[in-house]
């Protein structure tokens, strides 16, 4: 590399890293001397383009989403094409099935009981998906959407064409024939999303790219 | 004991060649070593000559069922050094999902740990972390005392480092647990390529002396070795590939706390 394109270079890339933040993994971290807290799952957090984590849900029956507002409803029910996380009343965990002699047995209850509470966060976080785009809260709708992506890659690595779920019979599940969605990290995976169809009727580009641009964890300006 | 998560979600950065031939490089000098595989891809596995496809039982079923499956029934002796491989399986894909409704799911590693070391002492534990940020790998962090960060001297490593450091403060909002780094190394290095050497030094200047002055450079040996399904140091110890590793075991050691550099002195 000549001398002037070396210093340019080194001039851009330290320009972009000035960007980033490694404290944490220079410092260290430690919550060990800190107050007990329950030993829960992690609060959820959107970073960007890295896999976001999950909002503390416990063990206990599944909660049912808050109710939809009446315009969304009205605008599920319009669509031509399947909505199959709309707002559906999401029934209480099924009772613990008891201990079964075999790992597959283990393995096919584990995978029910996964299978139904992830269906029921997606139903919530459409709901909240929705609810965010009326108000054209786009950075409301991307943390939505940003905890949706995650959902649906975790049930496309374990069910990607929807079977389990439907065998099962899980509230949620996609119809016959249909995977779970894709996730939409673009302008136009999303437009190719069935989350689309939640959007407000004037809606325009800029309300999606400013949601797909927090979703991402990226300040459009 | 150190527990080592070696980690960073790109892939191919040589996380699992770095677990692998450290690890032996550590078991070399005496020093018990239990190597972890917690990558579904169970490459780590395959490439120390355990195939995962005719094991029973592996990792997976260790943080789905402990009581059933102690970590300590399913390790692998390594060659006729100690070391010590926890096996990884395909189906470890499936705990991300299996274990959301877990409130204990980020701790089940630690645990299991834990409960191994009530019966079995080991100096140091390199767990070989997936390439991404979720269930398996909070699981390493929240079980290790130490990070080891792989990567190549590419601009995505910023990236890529931002994202980790993010993932760990979020982490401190709701687990319990230590971690510091160990060191970033710079790995898939080309010798004489001045755009590598340009970020090296950059990635130098952010995280100062915690890069270690260990490189290690591309090296077909390395992956030879890995067909023959075998640590470098016990395939071709005079190949550069070995000697770098050596170089790094031997770094480590120099950064470890004074109680085993102690016992390592003694020996």
């Amino acid at each position: 590399m000549r001398a002037d394109r070396i210093s340019h270079f080194k001039k851009r890339l330290r320009q972009g890293a000035d960007n980033f933040e490694f404290s944490a993994l220079i410092d260290g971290v430690s919550t060990l001397d800190e107050p007990a807290q329950s030993e829960s799952p992690i609060a959820p957090f959107v970073a960007g383009m890295a896999a976001l984590l999950e909002e503390q849900t416990a063990p206990a029956p599944v909660r049912a989403p808050d109710p939809p507002p009446a315009e969304l409803k009205i605008l599920v029910e319009q669509t031509d094409f399947d909505i199959f996380v709309a707002p559906v009343e999401v029934q209480p965990d099924p009772q613990p099935v008891p201990s079964r002699p075999t790992n597959a047995a283990r393995q096919s209850d584990r995978l029910r009981i996964a299978l139904c509470d992830l269906s029921a966060y997606l139903a919530r976080h459409a709901t909240g998906l929705g609810a965010a785009l009326d108000v054209y809260d786009a950075a409301g709708a991307g943390e939505h959407l940003a905890r949706l992506n995650h959902v649906l890659d975790l049930l496309h690595s374990v069910d990607p064409d929807g079977e389990q779920a439907r065998q099962f019979e899980i509230e949620g599940a996609p119809p016959a024939g249909r995977p779970w969605p894709g996730t939409a990290w673009s302008v136009f995976e999303f437009a190719e999303s069935p989350f689309s169809g939640l959007l407000p009727g004037d809606a325009g580009q800029e309300l999606v790219q400013s949601m797909i641009h927090a979703a991402w964890g990226v300040s459009p300006h | 004991m150190k527990i080592v998560s070696v980690v960073n979600q790109k892939g191919g950065v040589a996380k699992t060649t770095t677990t692998a031939n450290l690890g032996a490089c550590l078991a070399a000098r005496g020093l018990r070593t239990l190597l972890i595989d917690l990558d579904p891809q169970a490459n780590l596995t395959l490439g120390l000559g355990v195939e995962w496809y005719d094991l029973g039982c592996a990792l997976n079923n260790v943080l789905l069922d402990p009581d059933e499956t102690p970590l300590a029934s399913i390790l692998h002796p390594i060659a006729d050094i100690p070391l010590y491989l926890a096996p990884g399986h395909l189906n470890l894909a499936d705990c991300e999902v299996m274990l959301m409704p877990a409130a204990d799911r980020a701790y089940r590693l630690r645990n299991a740990l834990e409960a191994l070391t009530e019966t079995q002492r080991f100096d140091w534990v390199l767990i070989d972390c997936p390439p991404s940020l979720g269930t398996l790998t909070q699981n390493g962090i929240v079980a290790s005392s130490h990070l080891l960060i792989p990567t190549e001297p590419k601009y995505y490593a910023f990236a890529g480092m931002d994202t980790l450091n993010k993932m760990i403060v979020s982490l401190t909002k709701g687990l319990r647990f230590r971690v510091e780094l160990l060191g970033v190394l710079l790995t898939m290095v080309e010798r004489g390529t001045r755009l590598h050497q340009t970020i090296a030094q950059e990635i130098r200047e952010r995280f100062g002396d915690k890069v270690f002055e260990t490189v290690i450079y591309k090296n077909v040996r390395l992956s030879e070795s890995e067909v023959e399904g075998k640590p470098i140091i016990l395939f071709d110890r005079r190949a550069s590939g070995a000697q770098n590793y050596e170089s790094l075991a031997d770094e480590i050691l120099q950064r470890a706390p004074n109680d085993l550099q102690l016992r390592v002195s003694n020996a």
